[in-house]
């Protein structure tokens, strides 16, 4: 087990000053900080943001009672804010999923869970412009209900969900006509990799399975209320199929025809290169981007032991002694979506617009339901870097810092309801809240000169609207920093 | 990717002098450049070739070439495509080809650049039959085998940015490669710097200017050679952000007019296009830019999906070239796809992933209102595995022949190593 800090140590960390040069190592560049404690690493993986509410759980329970928690979502009362979603957001509109899942992200208490279904979500992704809203709603709840379950239950909601099934054409893939689209993308990006062994005959014998895969859309006036699977053997191409991978089947005619497409789907699901590449991209997306081997190698085992159970596998990585590795440490970058929910959660900005911080998701192109191509946004911080993403992510936290956004507001008298004294106390304040002060101290310095001279334009204790100005500046220039990328 | 410190880049700067300083003096001296003129600039002595430009147009997701420049004259073509062909000019029906030559067509959305292509002395030429061997039909496999050129490097670079590397003077501007994307594109990966925007109107810092100066202290001055990849790259992104900010600071998309009466479809690709013109027109030497456009994986309802897409294609291009005016004799705009498309329909009315593509290249000195490269045609025992369009014109020929003709040499060895070229004549 990897080493723990005592809850002592842990409220020191995250209340306490900003931390101090190692003593007695002398050196002129700036000490490297401390390690950022084994706790709020955990929650910077395994939640949306290290808010209050979320350490203060941490604290309370401890490490290991805190992820058994989190792995059983469905022992969490969310009702607060699951009762409150149809308020939020108009059912059938066409962003409904993303304001709902920024929702999650923002509010919910099953944060592990969302955190997986955020990640399902994009596994498979699909693009709302090609499918109907009320598709990707309903798959971002299945996938919530069962992201927990085995990666095989995963994989057939996927290929039964309406929004996939819309999005790489199953519906008009028929027998007189294969359409490849599903059978390539099943192989190449959801199960076994685009080196995992298939062939382009084993393209088209799959699409021949899937063929008769289609959904009914419920339509009430003009709008799309509800859609659902269904197989329609007419269409469906009963005979002999076999794939070079080593599955074949007889064909199945008649109305159980869809069970020659669970057969390849639990085939896939169960072939080995599925559980290396789909482990890889899970502890990619929960450790590193160049997850150790070791325990690469140890979370694939388990994947493979459990028979693909998610819950066993997300467990492993967050109980692997490599997951606290130094190296591992704030060494995601956030996409977009992240570095958006991430804020909000940070500055413990209560009930915000949801919709309208969509809309910003949208100017950082990091959408859930948006990305246009069935690889899915990438899990690596390289393409979230650049100043093509850092700019407008800059502008971001500006406007959100002024409340800018519309139906947006920092309680700024919550998060400091005694008032720091002084810019060093500002800005250490600032950085805990936003960046569990894992900055250099050269940072540190200019910040503060920065707040110095700005609250030194002010009578001594300064009251919070006259500091006001002046916060909203530093908390801008923190959300700014090249730190606030990371997670 | 990125490096991830300055003194692993190509060296720009002069012994003594940091890159911040260089890339200020080099915006102030392109700036005085600019008010003697944009032309006479643009040919002043001293520059390296970079007067000239390309632009990299990526149509993402698999474009259905045989729709947008379609071999209507093929024997085989009409009975491949029964119902979402496009239909011989002259022939009566929804969707009827404008004519390009005995045996291409363009799709009728493409008024625009038909007109180009059939003008006196054009300079809008396609190549078809496209593509590279062996063919690879995933879409991010193959975007990445365009954007590399097939270069095995690990990490993987891109082509433009080893033709950066190759003609690299000590006399190169701050910015000779930009891309109008939040992410920097494969083919500019590599160890030669290049830039991405998502949009030229992200070009200005917000804020006071204590909070410039202290953020820019951070991100220029702390020490980050003991920092892990991600930490120093989140830097050096800050510091490209700042040095862009002031290389482009006479760059404003807002109050740009387009000359000559042009007029940009609103939608991504006009935007972009249309900030590239405005970008050239400033003479701040950037000779490449990527800009993208998404939309092109139509697997079903291709005969309305590939109309709204090749019209805004059509009166993108042909805007830019509009209001580039006699500055377009520099520029060369080129698209790429990831790949063409199956020649037969699909049951849904759409087309699968396929092999052989086209590429349009206009601008510059193209040879232009002709239908380059080998036609293998759409005959059976023609077709790879009796159904995928042979790439007969590799997209390296077309892309050495720009470099080499339009750009003024490169080090094919480099820049396209293992390839064989055979001339295109597009230039």
């Amino acid at each position: 087990m990897p080493p723990r800090l005592s809850r002592r140590e842990l409220a020191r960390r995250l209340v306490g000053p900003v931390r101090k040069t190692t003593s007695g190592h002398v050196t002129s560049r700036p000490v490297a900080p401390l390690p950022l404690s084994f706790e709020l690493h955990v929650l910077s993986r395994a939640t949306f943001g290290a808010n209050a509410a979320a350490v203060a759980e941490m604290q309370q329970m401890g490490f290991d009672t805190w992820l058994e928690w989190q792995l059983s979502p469905e022992g969490i009362d969310d009702s607060h804010l699951e009762n409150s979603l149809p308020g939020l957001i108009a059912p059938y509109a066409n962003n409904a999923a993303d304001v709902r899942m920024m929702a999650r992200a923002i509010h919910s208490r099953r944060q592990l869970a969302w955190r997986m279904t955020y990640f399902l979500n994009n596994h498979f992704s699909t693009f709302r412009g090609d499918t109907q809203p009320v598709s990707e709603t309903v798959e971002d709840e299945v996938f919530f209900k069962r992201c927990f379950s085995s990666f095989a239950n995963v994989l057939r909601l996927s290929a039964t969900s309406p929004a996939m099934i819309d999005f790489l054409d199953s519906q008009v893939n028929i027998a007189s006509s294969p359409n490849e689209n599903y059978a390539r993308e099943l192989m190449e990006l959801h199960t076994i990799g685009v080196n995992g062994g298939y062939t382009e005959p084993d393209v088209a014998a799959a699409a021949r399975v899937f063929t008769g895969w289609s959904r009914v859309n419920v339509v009430t006036g003009t709008v799309t209320t509800s859609s659902y699977f269904q197989f329609r053997s007419n269409r469906h191409d009963p005979g002999p199929k076999s794939l070079s991978l080593g599955w074949s089947t007889p064909g199945v005619a008649g109305t159980n025809g869809y069970l020659e497409g669970y057969s390849l789907l639990d085939f896939l699901a169960a072939h080995p290169n599925t559980a290396t590449r789909f482990t890889e991209k899970l502890c990619r997306f929960f450790v590193s981007d160049q997850p150790p081997a070791a325990l690469l190698a140890r979370v694939r085992q388990t994947f493979v032991s459990t028979g693909g159970n998610l819950k066993a596998t997300v467990r492993a990585i967050f109980l692997d002694d490599d997951f606290a590795a130094a190296v591992n440490k704030k060494s995601k970058v956030h996409d977009g979506f992240e570095f958006v929910a991430n804020a909000v959660r940070r500055l413990a900005i209560g009930a915000p617009n949801l919709a309208s911080l969509n809309n910003h998701v949208g100017l950082l192109r990091a959408q859930p339901h948006m990305f246009t191509l069935p690889t899915g946004y990438p899990e690596i911080g390289p393409p979230w870097q650049g100043a093509g993403n850092v700019l407008p992510r800059w502008k971001f936290a500006d406007q959100l810092v002024r409340n800018q956004i519309g139906g947006v507001s920092v309680p700024w008298s919550t998060i400091f309801p005694v008032l720091p004294v002084g810019g060093a106390a500002w800005v250490s304040s600032l950085l805990a809240r936003l960046v569990d002060s894992e900055v250099p101290t050269t940072t540190v310095m200019a910040l503060t000169a920065f707040m110095n001279a700005r609250l030194s334009t002010l009578p001594s204790n300064p009251t919070l609207t006259q500091v006001l100005p002046h916060l909203r500046d530093l908390t801008s220039l923190v959300l700014r920093i090249p730190e606030a990328q990371l997670n | 990717m990125q490096s991830s410190s300055d003194d692993q880049k190509p060296n720009n700067a002069g012994p003594g002098q940091d890159r911040r300083t260089f890339l200020k003096a080099g915006a102030l001296a392109t700036g005085a450049m600019t008010l003697a003129g944009p032309l006479s600039a643009r040919s002043g002595a001293g520059r390296r070739g970079g007067t000239k430009v390309t632009v990299v147009l990526f149509q993402r997701g698999g474009a259905d070439h045989l729709n947008l420049y379609a071999p209507t004259g093929d024997p085989f073509y009409a009975q491949l495509r029964p119902t979402i062909g496009v239909l011989p000019p002259g022939s009566t029906g929804a969707v009827v080809g404008l004519p390009m030559s005995t045996t291409f067509s363009m799709h009728p959305a493409m008024t625009g650049l038909h007109a180009r292509f059939t003008a006196p002395n054009s300079r809008l030429g396609i190549v078809h039959a496209v593509g590279y061997l062996p063919y690879n039909r995933s879409h991010f496999e193959s975007q990445d085998l365009y954007e590399t050129g097939l270069a095995p490097g690990s990490p993987p670079d891109g082509w433009i940015n080893r033709h950066l590397q190759v003609t690299s003077t000590t006399q190169d501007p701050p910015v000779r490669a930009l891309a109008l994307r939040p992410t920097l594109p494969l083919s500019m990966a590599g160890s030669y710097p290049c830039f991405t925007v998502a949009t030229m109107q992200d070009l200005t810092f917000i804020g006071q200017a204590d909070m410039r100066v202290t953020l820019e202290a951070i991100t220029d001055t702390t020490p980050t050679g003991a920092m892990h990849a991600q930490q120093q790259l989140a830097y050096q992104s800050g510091i490209d952000a700042f040095d862009l900010i002031d290389i482009f600071a006479g760059i404003n998309p807002a109050t740009y007019v387009p000359a000559n009466g042009a007029v940009y479809p609103v939608n991504a690709i006009g935007q972009a296009l249309k900030e590239v013109a405005e970008v050239i027109k400033a003479n701040l030497g950037v000779e490449f830019y990527a800009v993208d456009h998404n939309g092109w994986d139509h697997h079903a309802g291709l005969v309305t999906a590939i109309n709204n897409t090749a019209t805004q294609l059509s009166q993108a291009i042909n805007a830019f070239f509009t209001d580039l005016g006699t500055l377009g004799v520099d520029v060369v705009l080129v698209t790429m796809s990831e790949f063409g498309r199956i020649p037969a329909e699909n049951g849904s009315g759409g087309t699968d992933h396929g092999v052989g593509g086209a590429m349009l290249v206009a601008g510059g000195a193209v040879n232009g209102g002709l239908v380059h490269g080998i036609w293998p045609g759409l005959s059976q025992q023609a077709m790879i595995s009796g159904r995928f369009l042979a790439p007969s014109n590799d997209f390296r020929s077309v892309l050495r022949e720009i470099l080499e003709v339009h750009m003024g040499g490169t080090d094919p060895n480099i820049v396209f190593p293992g390839h064989v070229h055979a001339p295109i004549g597009i230039l």
